[in-house]
C-alpha cells in the first residue's frame, strides 16, 4: 500500500532533496573551476570574474570583489541561505522529515555529508586546500545520488526526488549561460573554457565538437545537446520523463496543463537550431525559460502538495 | 575485566564471590582477550555508526544542539531462558489483566462496586477520561503497546516498577543497540545463541492490523508523529520504515464526514488504524485540548463512531497512574483469579492517614514520585536528596496525597559498563515490550536502561541515562 500512496508533505521534502543537492553540488562545482582559474589572473580580470561567480550563482548582492572571501560567503557561511553548508544542512534537514521513505543507505549517506561540511575542521580544510574541499563534497554528493539510484525503488519518492533535482539543474544551467553567454563577442578562449567545465563538458564537447571554442558551438552543446547530462536539453528532457512518469503513478488526472507546457519547452530544445538561439536576444530568451520553469514548479505544487481539498 | 569490584547490590554479571556466572563467563572471556586498545577501537567505530545513522534524541532546554546521540554502552546485558519465562509469562498475565481493568473501568465498573477498588482512586486520575465512558473499542484492546519497566532486588527477583500503558517509548534503541553490536561484536554473537529481535517491526504491523473492526484485507495504518521536534521523532520514523507504512503528522490528516483521510499526492486517502505517538491531551483541539496544534480536529468524534482505530486507545493512562499501580495485584486476582507472576514494588499510597504518616516520618528513606509524572521528573529519593528538598516534598504531600506515591528505595541491580576507564558498574532496569492484538506477541529482549552516572539510580534517558544491547539466550547452558 505505501509504495502508492504518498502525503504532500513528504513529497515537498523529497522534491526539496533533489533540488538542495543539486545546488550544493553546482556550487561547489563552479566555485571550483572558477577559483582555480582566478589564479592566474590579472587583478582587473579577478575582479570580474568575482562578479561572473556571484551572479552566476544567484547572488550579486553579496557586492565582493575577493575570490576568497566570495568563496567563503558562497561555501561555508552558515548565514548564507545558498552557500553549499546551509543547502547540504537544508537537505539534511528534508530528508530527517522523511526518513522513513528513504533508504537507510541514502540517509545514512546525507547525514555523512552534512555532518562533514558542517563540523568545524572543515573550515581549516577549506583555507589550506580548497579544491579538496570542493572535490569532497563533489564525491559526497555524488555518492548520494548513486545511493538514490540504486537503493529506492522507481515509485513516487524518488521521481519527486528526480523532478526537484532535474527543475533546480535546469534552473542553475539558465543562470550560468545567461552571465557567461552574455556578450559573447568579448569573451576569450579561458572564458569558453572555463564555462565548459563548471558544467564538466570539456572533455564531451572535444569529442563531439573539437578544439575550436566559439558561441555557437558553446550553444549548441551546453543547451541543445540531449546526450549530455549538464545541457539544458537534457535536463528538460529529464525532468519532463520524471514529470509524465509521476502523471501516470499519482492517476492524476488534472497533469495536463504541466505536461503541455514541460512538453513544449522540450519541443523548442528539440528543434531548435543554434544559430537561431544565438541570434535571438538571449536576455529574453533565458528570462522566458525562468519563467516557464517558475511556472512548472508552481504546477507541481498545486497539482500535488499544496492542493485544494474539494468534497 | 580485573579493576572491576561488585559491590553489596545485584550483579549481572557476578555472584558474589566475584566469579562471573555461567551465561557471563564467554563474554568476559571475549573481553579479556579483547585488549583495552581494540576495545576502544570497536567503541569508536561504535558511536560513529550511531551517529551516522542518526541514532538521536531531543534534549528540551538546549539550545544550541538539540540533537544528540542516545548514550549507550557497548557491554551487552544478558538473561538465560530461564530468567527470560517467568517475565513473559508475567508480563502476558498483567496486559490480560490490565485491559479487562480499562474495558470495565469505561463500562459498568463491576470492580469498584465489588468493592475491590475505591472509586475515588480512578475519579480523580488525571488520566481517566470520562469522554470514554461506554465508547466501543474494537475487540476490548484497550492497551495494545507496553512497556513495562523491570528492575531487581538484592536477590534478583524482578519486580514490576512501571507499567507504560500510554505511548511508551525505547524500542528503537532496542532495535538500534542490536544493529550496532552486531556490527562491533561479530564474533561474540558466535559464543552465543541470541534470540533475535529484528521482528519487531513485522509483529507490531500485525498486531495494528488485528486491531481494525474493518473488512477490509489490508487496513491501512499510519504512524502518527507530533513532528521532528519531538524527543522521540527517530523511534516513530523508525517504526514506520520497519512497518513500511506511512509517517503522518496531524497536518497530514482530516476527518470529513467522521472518516479520516490523509492528504497524498493522489488526493485523500482513508486511514484505519493509527498508531498515535501523541498524548491522549493533543489528539484532538475538539475534544481535548483546544490549544493542541498536533492533533487532528475532528479525531475523536471519528473514533467514538467506531471509523477510525487508535493504538493505544485513549484514556488507557488510568490504568498507569502509579498510584493505581498498588492494586495491580488486586486487580489481576481479580479478573483472572491468579496470583501476580511478577511481584509489585511496595508502594504506599498517600490518602491513606497511616501509610501517609509512615511516608513523612521516612523521607529520609523513600522515593517519592508525583503521580502524573513520568520519565524520572518530579522525583525525590529520600538518601540521596537534602533536608530542604525532604521538607519541600512533606509539604507538597500534604496539600495535594492523591498527588503522590511512595516505595522503600530499591537497590537496582548493576551491571558492567564500559565508560572510557575499564569497567565500571552501573544501576540498571530492564523494559520489554509486549504488544497486544488477536494474541500477545513479546518480542525477546527489550531495553536495559543504565543510570550512567556513578551512584545515580535514575536510569531515564532525560536525566543522563543510556541503554545497553539485551540478550535472552536461545537455551541455558548445562
Amino acid at each position: 500500500m505505501s509504495s502508492s500512496t504518498m502525503l504532500s508533505r513528504v513529497a515537498d521534502h523529497l522534491y526539496w532533496i533533489g533540488r538542495y543537492l543539486e545546488r550544493a553540488e553546482h556550487t561547489a562545482r563552479v566555485l571550483n573551476v572558477q577559483s582555480h582559474s582566478a589564479l592566474e589572473e590579472s587583478p582587473e580580470r579577478r575582479r570580474r570574474q568575482v562578479c561572473d561567480v556571484l551572479s552566476a550563482l544567484r547572488q550579486p548582492e553579496l557586492n565582493l570583489t575577493d575570490m576568497n572571501e566570495a568563496a567563503y560567503r558562497l561555501a561555508l557561511d552558515p548565514d548564507n541561505h545558498s552557500s553549499v553548508r546551509s543547502c547540504i544542512r537544508n537537505a539534511r534537514e528534508n530528508a530527517r522529515h522523511v526518513r522513513e521513505r528513504i533508504s537507510s543507505e541514502m540517509w545514512e549517506q546525507i547525514n555523512k555529508v552534512h555532518l562533514h561540511v558542517g563540523g568545524a575542521e572543515t573550515n581549516s580544510l577549506f583555507q589550506n586546500r580548497p579544491q579538496q574541499f570542493y572535490q569532497e563534497v563533489q564525491v559526497g554528493i555524488h555518492l548520494i545520488n548513486g545511493l538514490t539510484d540504486s537503493t529506492i525503488s522507481r515509485d513516487q519518492a524518488w521521481l519527486f526526488v528526480q523532478v526537484g533535482r532535474w527543475l533546480e539543474r535546469a534552473g542553475l544551467l539558465v543562470t550560468l549561460f545567461e552571465t557567461y553567454l552574455q556578450n559573447a563577442e568579448q569573451k576569450s578562449y579561458l572564458d569558453w573554457l572555463g564555462l565548459l567545465k563548471c558544467c564538466t563538458a570539456f572533455e564531451a564537447f572535444r569529442k563531439k565538437l573539437g578544439v575550436e571554442l566559439n558561441s555557437l558551438k558553446i550553444v549548441d552543446f551546453l543547451i541543445l545537446n540531449e546526450r549530455f547530462p549538464h545541457a539544458l536539453h537534457f535536463s528538460i528532457m529529464q525532468l519532463r520523463k520524471s514529470l509524465d512518469e509521476l502523471a501516470a503513478e499519482t492517476e492524476n488526472r488534472k497533469a495536463r496543463e504541466l505536461h503541455r507546457l514541460v512538453a513544449k519547452m522540450h519541443h523548442d530544445l528539440e528543434y531548435q537550431r543554434p544559430d537561431e538561439i544565438a541570434g535571438t536576444n538571449l536576455l529574453l530568451y533565458f528570462d522566458r525559460f525562468r519563467r516557464d520553469l517558475q511556472t512548472v514548479h508552481a504546477l507541481v505544487y498545486r497539482l500535488y502538495i499544496s492542493w485544494e481539498v474539494e468534497f | 575485566m580485573n579493576s572491576y569490584v561488585p559491590d553489596t547490590t545485584y550483579d549481572e554479571m557476578f555472584d558474589s564471590s566475584g566469579q562471573a556466572r555461567p551465561h557471563y563467563a564467554p563474554l568476559k572471556e571475549f573481553f579479556d582477550e579483547l585488549g583495552a586498545d581494540e576495545l576502544k577501537h570497536r567503541r569508536r567505530a561504535a558511536d560513529l555508526s550511531f551517529l551516522h545513522q542518526g541514532v538521536t534524541f531531543t534534549v528540551y532546554g538546549h539550545e544550541d544542539s538539540t540533537e544528540k546521540v542516545f548514550p549507550y554502552d557497548i557491554i551487552p546485558r544478558i538473561l538465560t531462558a530461564r530468567e527470560w519465562a517467568p517475565i513473559e509469562s508475567g508480563l502476558c498475565q498483567r496486559i490480560t489483566a490490565l485491559n479487562l481493568f480499562l474495558q470495565d473501568i469505561y463500562s459498568k465498573a463491576r470492580i469498584i462496586n465489588d468493592g475491590v477498588l475505591p472509586s475515588h482512586l480512578v475519579l480523580s486520575c488525571r488520566h481517566y477520561l470520562r469522554q470514554m465512558r461506554g465508547v466501543k473499542v474494537p475487540g476490548g484492546v484497550y492497551v495494545s503497546i507496553v512497556g513495562t519497566d523491570l528492575v531487581r532486588d538484592e536477590q534478583g527477583q524482578f519486580f514490576v516498577l512501571e507499567d507504560n500503558l500510554r505511548v511508551p517509548s525505547g524500542v528503537s534503541y532496542m532495535l538500534a543497540n542490536r544493529k550496532v553490536m552486531k556490527e562491533t561484536f561479530p564474533s561474540l554473537f558466535s559464543r552465543y545463541q541470541v534470540r533475535s529481535v529484528a521482528s519487531y517491526g513485522q509483529a507490531l504491523l500485525k498486531t495494528l492490523r488485528s486491531l481494525s473492526d474493518l473488512n477490509h484485507a489490508e487496513p491501512t495504518v499510519v504512524v502518527l508523529t507530533p513532528g521532528i521536534y519531538n524527543s522521540a521523532y527517530y523511534e516513530h520514523a523508525l517504526l514506520a520504515r520497519e512497518m513500511g507504512v506511512t509517517l503522518v503528522e496531524g497536518r497530514d490528516l482530516l476527518v470529513h464526514d467522521s472518516i479520516v483521510y490523509m492528504r497524498t499526492t493522489s488526493g485523500l486517502k482513508r486511514v484505519d488504524v493509527i498508531y498515535r505517538r501523541l498524548d491522549d491531551d493533543f489528539l484532538d483541539p475538539v475534544a481535548f485540548r483546544p490549544d493542541s496544534s498536533l492533533g487532528v480536529p475532528g479525531l475523536f468524534n471519528a473514533y467514538r463512531q467506531g471509523k477510525v482505530t487508535l493504538a493505544n486507545a485513549i484514556g488507557t493512562g488510568v490504568a498507569d497512574d502509579k498510584a493505581l499501580y498498588a492494586y495491580v495485584p488486586q486487580i489481576i486476582r481479580y479478573y483472572l483469579g491468579e496470583d501476580p507472576i511478577l511481584p509489585n514494588v511496595e508502594t504506599y499510597i498517600l490518602t491513606n492517614d497511616a501509610q501517609r504518616q509512615h511516608v513523612l516520618q521516612n523521607l529520609d528513606k523513600l522515593v517519592v514520585k508525583a503521580v502524573g509524572e513520568s520519565g524520572g521528573y518530579g522525583m525525590l529519593i529520600g538518601p540521596h536528596s537534602t533536608k530542604k528538598e525532604q521538607d519541600e516534598m512533606a509539604e507538597a504531600i500534604k496539600k495535594e496525597p492523591r498527588n503522590f506515591i511512595a516505595q522503600p528505595t530499591l537497590d537496582l541491580s548493576q551491571a558492567p559498563c564500559h565508560l572510557g576507564r575499564g569497567l565500571e558498574p552501573r544501576r540498571v532496569d530492564l523494559r520489554p515490550y509486549v504488544l497486544y492484538g488477536e494474541k500477545i506477541r513479546i518480542v525477546p529482549g527489550g531495553l536495559t536502561r543504565v543510570a550512567l552516572k556513578e551512584g545515580s539510580l535514575v536510569v531515564n534517558s532525560s536525566q543522563g541515562g543510556g541503554s545497553k544491547d539485551t540478550w535472552v539466550l536461545a537455551e541455558d547452558e548445562q
